[in-house]
């Protein structure tokens, strides 16, 4: 019996080196390099509806949301169920969406990025690289004369442009005008459907190059532009270009919505709900600290959303602000009303529908 | 032990005839060197042992006791190896106590409330080990609210400098609290908690000295016990605090030895009714337990909760061997033969078969140590240190004993008369057990009885391979679902946005290039590539952080969120960030994924999709390494013990047919010895899995010491059997005969290392209660195996070869 022993044990040395012998090698040989955001297609995720949606809109019986990693979400339900656009050309975060027709849209986002759809949301185009803004806005402030009012400083705002900012709103009106807004004062304008884009940069009395976080379109007059630190210009004449209004509140505003033909609601940073005319505003009393991020006009009144994630409805002129018990869990970003009259809010965690017809008052 | 009936039963006879009544008939130069060297000094023998254990006894006081983490860690895998490498840059990864004070009735913002807050958030910061700088809480100075105004940013800290517990005050706190973004992470969602968040540093870089874990929870327990009240209630997770458990938990098993003394003294009592011997056997088991920890102390090892264990198998085997060194001499005694001479002659004959059984059960042991996980190469080295002792105190020193005490004269006439009775018992009426075992024998039963355990052991090899790897629980894994820390953990999250399973993928980057636009866009789309598993419920990182970070840099506009191209806004960012994020030097990124469970699905796609992703994208300039955080040291363990579970069971399967070959010489014998073993195997995985009992570290050691030992049941009944058919002895004779001589031998040490076992079931540490019970299940139904599927195999595997013999 004596004698198995040393087999045993010859055995479990052979069985030790054997086990030990499969070494761990880490490899670093294969390679690739990762695209650049603005190259890389959006990728399918399995969580998109969870994702930081920013924008949303309507075409036709279509709704469409864009957000972060290039995430376009579409909607046949009138925002019951969302699906991603499988066919987005870039990852970048996505901040606007605007649509012409029911086929015919557009998206601008960080890097520069611009857009276009022809199938109503599926695929999508880059229309033009953030190096062809910069190109435009600075060709076109180099013809400045010299006495254009603060033409130096707008030279020098244009020549610290580097392709990469944000573009952070694009708006089009029924007659093909458009305009495009973006971060350090960026801002294009097109007066043919958006075949091609002209510098606005030296038109927004912005020689602060602050940026343009949005183009509220008017009925009558050329619309107002907000943006940071009071910005708030308004069309001077029929001229397309446009002059500072003086504001009696100099935080930022994030947007706004006309009321009339020169009659606005305009809001911004820390609760601010300004509403009026220039030379006569009026600041709301919303009782809050939360800086408001989105407006939609409803027929329960107008509603404003949060980056807190709450809800508030004005109603009738000079109305009260009151807070909604409807709230969201994450920031605000967006409204809409959908065919059913139902609100659905854009948020930093999704899409989400509140029946205004349920809403409750706080 | 195993052998000891073989020599007992051919031999039986010429020695029982030569039995020697009167010491001076007894020639002292007679037998081996060894034993005339004992037994003609047993004096010294006596009084060295008697020494050695003072001083072993001595020395065990010194025992420490450890939780041992870092021992169940597969060092050399390379997921560890890279987070040991790291491991000094990892800040506050692993080493923190989160302690939640939760307002019973209302919320937090109550003037009691935040004072019982301060004292005891004044309490923890004087604990030594607490990194006091770092300790976050609604009082901490470093937790500010902040919020954009007109002119930038602005904030204080949360708790105002001016705070004096007012109304007034109390609402400035509530609006400070909701600026903070601590909501989910220092202070519950629904405003009835917050959480002190204590991080430790392992070796106090003043003194040198490590933590005392032990005393750190007991530390911790009386702060609870202070501070705990109608209006309070404290909930404590941690690491620190699942240690200082385990080592409470360890304490209380010590006392289970205890009980198992006393059930395995009972049961040998049962056995002989000689009060002398039993006492003598348990006595030496115990010399040979006080000898294994004094050796551990006096070789620098501690007592780990696996290691604890080791002293319960070295006292039932003690148990075991010390019976039949007690049986032999008990039985010439009865005969009339003189103790001395009883004790020398047993000695004789047992020795050698002993010592060979004793080593190869160390082999069962032995085969553990290919595991690379240090704790079960320590569970290896303890085991046969204790069974190296044995071979001192039952097999040398027990006889030796035995010699000078004799044992009870009724006894010993009891078992003489007991296996005349037997000889003459021709029918087999005395013993109806042994009449029904010896029933498998017989060609119709033997041949249901494989059918039904060929079945037996195809379901559960169909329900085994469900056999799940890793732990299957959630909270510390360690401790049982229902212990305080586990309760303690549910608390944490379900009312903290904070996952018990972190999973830390390391990114290696050039110095300083730790926020590099480039460097922080790659390390965004692993983290996208990891938030799209299901098993990931959020993941954290500087790129994660950088977004959000640049929303607040733009006055909280969400249109901002994304990764800013700016360096110099990136390079603000990290000014800003938590220091868990990255190192020091900015060359050491983690990414954090906090995953829904540590189940190996889970884990398995976390670790396929980062490898797959560094794969792709690592370079000079950066490499993503799995893993730390306790998921990522789960998954590492995970898919060596998976490895290992294999190697294990070719390993130690390999070894006992190897042993049963050696000892049989006959194919047919080992089919017969393993067979059974096997199906006691395949049971095994099929309980754990109905017991949802995953593969882990805890369960590896089992079956190897489930065979390891089993297989003795079989080589005691099968020698017998094998030598009384070479005799001529039909199958159903030889199988009754063995059975007499050895069944209650076999059933004995069935029952004491099913019973030694037996008591971990009440471990408060949950995976000594499942060792405990498979390890039970193991020896028992090895037993039950080797005395009914091992006759059946037998009738058609060994008997057409003895009928050639016959005719």
């Amino acid at each position: 019996m004596r004698k198995f022993k040393p087999d045993v044990l010859g055995a479990n040395v052979v069985c030790l080196a054997m086990l030990i012998a499969p070494l761990y090698v880490q490899s670093l040989s294969a390679r690739e390099v990762l695209p650049e955001l603005t190259e890389l297609p959006a990728p399918i995720m399995v969580n998109a509806n969870h994702t930081v949606q920013l924008a949303v809109t309507n075409a036709g019986n279509r709704l469409i949301s864009v957000g972060e990693q290039g995430v376009v979400l579409l909607s046949d339900d009138q925002g019951q169920s969302w699906r991603q656009s499988p066919g987005v050309p870039v990852s970048v975060t996505l901040t606007d969406v605007e649509f012409v027709s029911e086929s015919e849209g557009w998206a601008v986002g960080h890097s520069g990025v611009i857009l276009k759809t022809e199938d109503g949301g599926e695929d999508w185009v880059r229309v033009m690289a953030g190096e062809d803004i910069v190109e435009t806005i600075n060709d076109a402030v180099r013809t400045l004369s010299d006495s254009y009012p603060n033409a130096d400083i707008i030279r020098r705002n244009a020549s610290f442009l580097t392709g990469d900012e944000p573009i952070l709103d694009i708006h089009f009106s029924e007659d093909g005008e458009g305009w495009l807004m973006g971060a350090y004062g960026i801002a294009l304008r097109s007066s043919d459907g958006g075949k091609s884009w002209e510098s606005a940069f030296s038109h927004t009395a912005n020689p602060e190059a602050y940026h343009l976080y949005q183009y509220i379109p008017s009925t009558d007059t050329g619309g107002l532009i907000v943006g940071e630190r009071g910005l708030v210009s308004a069309e001077q004449g029929n001229t397309g270009r446009y002059r500072s209004v003086e504001m009696p509140y100099q935080g930022t505003f994030f947007g706004g919505m006309a009321l009339s033909a020169d009659q606005y609601l305009l809001y911004g940073l820390r609760g601010n709900v300004w509403e009026g005319r220039e030379g006569d505003w009026t600041a709301l009393d919303t009782g809050s600290n939360a800086s408001f991020s989105a407006s939609v006009s409803t027929p329960r009144g107008i509603v404003l959303g949060d980056v807190s994630g709450r809800l508030f409805v004005k109603s009738g002129v000079n109305g009260d602000i009151k807070e909604l018990t409807q709230a969201s869990e994450a920031a605000i970003t967006d409204l809409l009303v959908n065919s059913n009259g139902q609100l659905v809010v854009a948020t930093a965690r999704g899409l989400k529908i509140v029946d205004l017809d349920d809403a409750e008052f706080k | 032990m195993r052998s000891s009936s073989e020599p007992m039963n051919m031999k039986a006879d010429s020695y029982y005839n030569d039995a020697i009544y009167r010491l001076e008939d007894f020639d002292s130069r007679s037998g081996n060197l060894i034993e005339r060297s004992l037994f003609n000094n047993r004096l010294i023998v006596v009084a060295l042992c008697l020494l050695i254990t003072l001083f072993l006894g001595y020395k065990a006081q010194d025992l420490s006791m450890s939780a041992a983490f870092e021992k169940m860690i597969p060092t050399s895998h390379p997921f560890i190896v890279n987070y040991l490498e790291n491991q000094s840059e990892l800040a506050g990864i692993e080493n923190s106590l989160r302690i939640a004070v939760e307002a019973k009735e209302g919320t937090i913002f109550d003037a009691q409330y935040l004072e019982t807050l301060r004292q005891l958030s004044e309490d923890i910061f004087l604990l030594p080990g607490v990194d006091r700088p770092y300790m976050k809480h609604l009082w901490a100075p470093a937790v500010r609210w902040s919020g954009v105004t007109e002119g930038g940013l602005d904030g204080g800290p949360v708790i105002p400098d001016d705070y004096d517990g007012a109304p007034e005050s109390l609402i400035q706190v509530r609006q400070n609290v909701d600026r903070s973004g601590e909501i989910g992470q220092l202070v519950a969602e629904d405003y009835r908690s917050t959480v002190i968040f204590v991080p430790l540093q392992e070796t106090n870089s003043a003194t040198g000295d490590k933590i005392d874990y032990h005393e750190f929870g007991q530390r911790l327990d009386q702060l609870r016990a202070k501070y705990e009240s109608d209006q309070v209630e404290i909930y404590i997770t941690g690491f620190a605090k699942v240690v200082g458990d385990l080592i409470n938990g360890m304490q209380q098993v010590l006392l289970f030895l205890a009980l198992t003394i006393a059930i395995c003294a009972l049961v040998l009592f049962a056995y002989t009714r000689c009060l002398r011997s039993t006492s003598l056997v348990v006595a030496c088991s115990m010399i040979a337990v006080v000898w294994l920890l004094g050796m551990l102390s006096l070789l620098g090892y501690g007592l780990d909760p696996y290691s604890i264990l080791v002293p319960f198998l070295v006292f039932a085997i003690g148990m075991s061997h010390g019976a039949q060194k007690m049986n032999g001499i008990m039985q010439d005694i009865g005969r009339g033969t003189h103790r001395l001479v009883a004790a020398r002659h047993t000695f004789r004959r047992l020795f050698i078969a002993g010592l060979t059984a004793l080593v190869s059960d160390a082999i069962g042991f032995a085969v553990l140590m290919v595991i690379d996980i240090p704790v079960i190469q320590d569970l290896a080295i303890t085991a046969s240190i204790g069974v190296a002792a044995l071979i001192f105190t039952n097999l040398i020193l027990l006889p030796i004993l035995l010699s000078y005490t004799g044992v009870n004269a009724k006894a010993a006439a009891r078992s003489v008369q007991a296996d005349i009775a037997n000889q003459e018992d021709v029918n087999h009426t005395k013993h109806p057990v042994w009449a029904f075992l010896d029933r498998f024998t017989e060609k119709r039963v033997a041949g249901f009885t494989i059918l039904a355990f060929a079945l037996l052991g195809g379901v559960g090899l169909v329900v085994g391979s469900n056999v799940k790897i890793g732990d299957t629980d959630t909270g510390a894994p360690e401790l049982r679902a229902d212990s305080q820390y586990n309760l303690d953990n549910q608390f944490m999250v379900s009312n903290y946005a904070a996952s018990s399973d972190v999973y830390v993928v390391m990114v290696r980057t050039e110095q300083y290039a730790c926020a590099h636009h480039d460097t922080l866009r790659v390390v965004d789309a692993l983290e996208r590539r990891l938030k799209q598993l299901p098993g990931v419920e959020s993941t954290q990182s500087l790129a994660g952080l950088a977004k959000v970070a640049n929303v607040g840099m733009n006055e909280g506009s969400m249109k901002w969120w994304g990764i800013p191209k700016s360096q110099g806004m990136l390079n603000a960012i990290v000014t800003r960030a938590p220091r868990e994020m990255f190192n020091q030097d900015c060359d050491l990124l983690t990414v954090f994924a906090y995953l829904k469970d540590h189940k190996a699905d889970t884990l398995s796609s976390v670790v396929e999709t980062t490898e797959e992703f560094s794969d792709k994208y690592s370079s000079d300039k950066i490499q993503f390494l799995n893993a730390a955080g306790n998921a990522g040291i789960e998954a590492a363990t995970n898919i060596v013990v998976e490895k290992a579970n294999i190697q294990m069971l070719v390993l130690v399967y390999a070894a006992v047919i190897l042993l049963a070959l050696v000892t049989f010489r006959s194919w047919r014998a080992v089919v017969c010895a393993v067979v059974p073993l096997m199906i006691t195997s395949v049971l095994c995985q099929a309980l754990m899995v109905w017991l949802d009992i995953g593969i882990k570290v805890a369960t590896l050691p089992v079956i190897a010491l489930g065979v390891g030992i089993g297989v003795d049941y079989a080589l005691y009944v099968l020698s017998v059997t094998l030598a009384r058919l070479k005799a001529g002895e039909s199958l159903s004779e030889a199988y009754y005969g063995a059975l007499l001589f050895t069944g209650k031998v076999v059933i004995l040490t069935g029952i004491t290392l099913g019973v030694a076992v037996m008591t971990w079931v009440f471990s408060p540490i949950k995976f000594q209660a499942d060792m405990g019970l498979l390890l039970a299940f193991m020896f028992i139904w090895n037993m039950v195996g080797a005395l009914v599927l091992l006759p059946a195999l037998a009738r058609f595997l060994l008997v057409p070869n003895q009928q050639a013999v016959t005719t």
